[in-house]
């Protein structure tokens, strides 16, 4: 009896410690601030296979998208990842079966090309930052052949969180090329696609230059990824200097080197794509519990963007293996430098105009200074002839 | 004698500054009235609309014979209150008007002409006409009675038609700006993150609470001409159509 007892004690607690072990596992739960509905599902941290998870039905408000409007959606992905392993998350959009191809002649292109279904919905992607993660003005146009279209996400749990949410505005609008495509457009599903971040030997995520995770808006430069049809990101080769911006405008790459910082300071910091497309729009303060700004952010700059900067803002190479900066200690760090604007600051990142782009509509007849010089020459010749008159 | 021959020189030249001044103030009267009949005449060719909404040629039936004159006719602007009531015209740029009525012919005050990036059809997000702001009233001489929030308050609505709408707009914001301060004439054709931008910036410029706010999807109506407060300065007013 004793025996036995212990036995299944042993069994007990080792099953216990097994579950302990190799039953932690990561979850991620999606949802979207008009639907009650949440999706979630959890997964094994050893595991790294694409899970996908069908979210249309939080899609509720496409039923209102006509092809004169365009509808807002507000969804939040939070990630809990065992062991704070990076998961990178994908919006896909799947094909019915019964999708058709109607070849229709792009407008925008000097030969005919087919339009799929993918290319009915507009999208474009922004945290509530303003950051811009996708658009569909820059994306690559999707084949007639494809069974989906993904489009990257940010990947969460990278800096070494364990518990990271974001939340996306998603605005869909139609793309009045591929009207014929309504029907099956509205068939498409939905889905979240997560995906392991791949780690070569056991190496710990520390951001190697190819390794950056997307956050902006590059146009697709090849698919380099596993995942088909994924936007992929440019990589940043320049150890990044620290730097301190006043108000102005600075070019990455010729003013700021291009890299990853960890802002902070007071003031509005805009950065444009080098085609022109808000990026990223962020406040920042220096007070604590503020509403509106935030004390630091964490931003990746690329060659040829532009940095608007409204207030001081300091940037500082940022590496994700410490929570802050390493404060620079010795006379021989790396340079701290204060950059005014090296160009007239620009406020435009529109590509560039005429001069005759804002006419100069004035009235350039001085009117009243011609009047008075008419009444003043003509006193000065009245003048004149009576100081003729009178030495005679 | 030398000095009264000087003093003969220097009259005859006072002479021809003040014959020169006159003949100056004499073309710009002559300019400002030619133009003034011109555009009453042109007033009188917008047909009565009772009888058909559209012409033969596609446009509202009232602009089809103004259009038969000048095909580069793009739609009508009145803001009551003020003389604003002209055609408005559109080029391959923004140079060509400047100084030529709507026959093309030359004119100093120009005509009302819509940004050469702008599109009537289908309608750009945003439609940027400019005039010159002309010291006897003409043109955009009286936009800047939207300084005063008591004109907006009596005159917030804008007529503009193009050829084949007819619109109201409504202000939402009228300010002082510089091209370099704030790039609004590039605002055209816009994104849900641009308008958004351009609609924040504009109400944030506005010289006056107007309660009337834009959301993407609106169409908008930009009205700029020179201000004479500052060097390069430009009186900028911004609607959005309510009907």
């Amino acid at each position: 009896m004793k025996k036995l007892t212990a036995v299944s004690l042993s069994v007990i607690l080792t099953l216990a410690s097994a579950l302990t072990v190799f039953g932690a596992s990561s979850n991620v739960k999606i949802t979207n601030n008009l639907s009650k509905n949440t999706i979630s599902f959890s997964y094994a941290p050893d595991k790294q296979a694409t899970i996908t998870r069908d979210i249309t039905s939080l899609m509720t408000n496409l039923k209102n998208l006509t092809d004169k409007n365009s509808i807002t959606q507000e969804i939040r992905i939070t990630s809990e990842s065992v062991n704070a392993t990076p998961v990178k998350f994908y919006l896909r959009l799947e094909k019915p079966t019964s999708a058709k191809q109607l070849p229709v002649n792009l407008s925008a292109t000097p030969t005919p090309d087919a339009l799929s279904v993918f290319d009915y919905y507009n999208l474009l992607i922004t945290t509530t930052n303003g950051e811009v993660v996708y658009n569909y003005k820059d994306a690559k146009k999707t084949d007639v052949s494809d069974t989906y279209k993904d489009i990257e996400l940010l990947t969460l749990n990278y800096y070494d969180k364990a518990s990271e949410n974001k939340t996306y505005d998603i605005t869909v609008s139609v793309n009045n090329d591929a009207k014929d495509l309504k029907k099956d457009a509205q068939n498409l599903k939905w889905e979240i696609v997560t995906d392991g971040y791949t780690l070569k030997d056991g190496a710990t995520p520390s951001p190697k230059p190819s390794e950056t995770p997307n956050t902006s808006t590059a146009p697709n430069t090849g698919d380099i990824s596993n995942t088909p049809n994924a936007v992929t990101t440019p990589n940043v080769t320049i150890a990044p200097k620290e730097a301190t911006l006043s108000s102005g405008t600075y070019i990455v790459g010729e003013n700021i080197d291009s890299g990853r910082y960890l802002m902070s300071g007071n003031g509005g910091v805009k950065v444009y794509t080098k085609d022109g497309y808000l990026k990223s729009n962020i406040k920042l303060t220096t007070e604590d519990n503020s509403d509106t700004a935030v004390k630091n952010y964490v931003i990746n700059l690329l060659d040829n963007e532009t940095v608007e900067v409204d207030g001081n803002v300091k940037l500082e190479p940022y590496t994700p293996s410490k929570t802050t900066p390493a404060p620079v200690t010795t006379a021989k760090a790396t340079a701290k430098t204060t950059l005014r604007p090296a160009v007239t600051p620009k406020v435009t990142v529109k590509p560039a105009q005429s001069l005759k782009a804002n006419p100069k509509t004035g009235d350039s007849i001085p009117v009243f200074a011609v009047i008075m010089l008419a009444f003043l020459s003509i006193m000065a010749v009245a003048y004149i002839e009576y100081r003729k008159r009178k030495n005679n | 004698m030398i000095v009264k021959k000087i003093l003969t020189v220097f009259e005859l030249l006072l002479i021809f500054v003040f014959v020169l001044s006159v003949g100056y103030i004499g073309f710009y009267m002559y300019q400002s009235y030619s133009a003034k009949s011109e555009y009453a005449k042109i007033r009188e060719n917008v047909l009565d609309s009772k009888s058909s909404e559209y012409a033969y040629n596609g446009v509202l039936y009232e602009y089809s014979k103004l259009y038969e004159e000048n095909k580069e006719l793009s739609g009508w602007l009145k803001v009551e209150g003020t003389s604003i009531d002209y055609p408005v015209v559109r080029t391959g740029d923004n140079d060509y008007y400047m100084h030529r009525d709507f026959y093309k012919s030359y004119k100093y005050c120009g005509i009302p002409f819509m940004d050469c990036q702008c599109k009537i059809k289908p309608q750009s997000d945003n439609i940027i006409i400019y005039a010159h702001n002309m010291r006897d009233g003409s043109m955009f001489g009286e936009l800047d009675k939207y300084d005063e929030k008591s004109f907006f308050d009596e005159f917030g609505t804008i007529e503009f038609d193009t050829l084949y709408k007819k619109g109201k707009y409504r202000v939402i914001s009228a300010f002082y700006t510089t091209p370099d301060a704030f790039s609004y004439y590039t605002y055209i054709d816009m994104d849900r993150v641009e308008f958004d931008n351009f609609i924040k910036t504009v109400k944030s410029k506005s010289l006056y609470n107007t309660d009337f706010d834009a959301q993407y999807g609106d169409k908008l109506l930009t009205l700029s001409t020179c201000s004479y407060n500052k060097r390069n300065e430009r009186f900028v007013v911004v609607a959005k159509q309510v009907e």
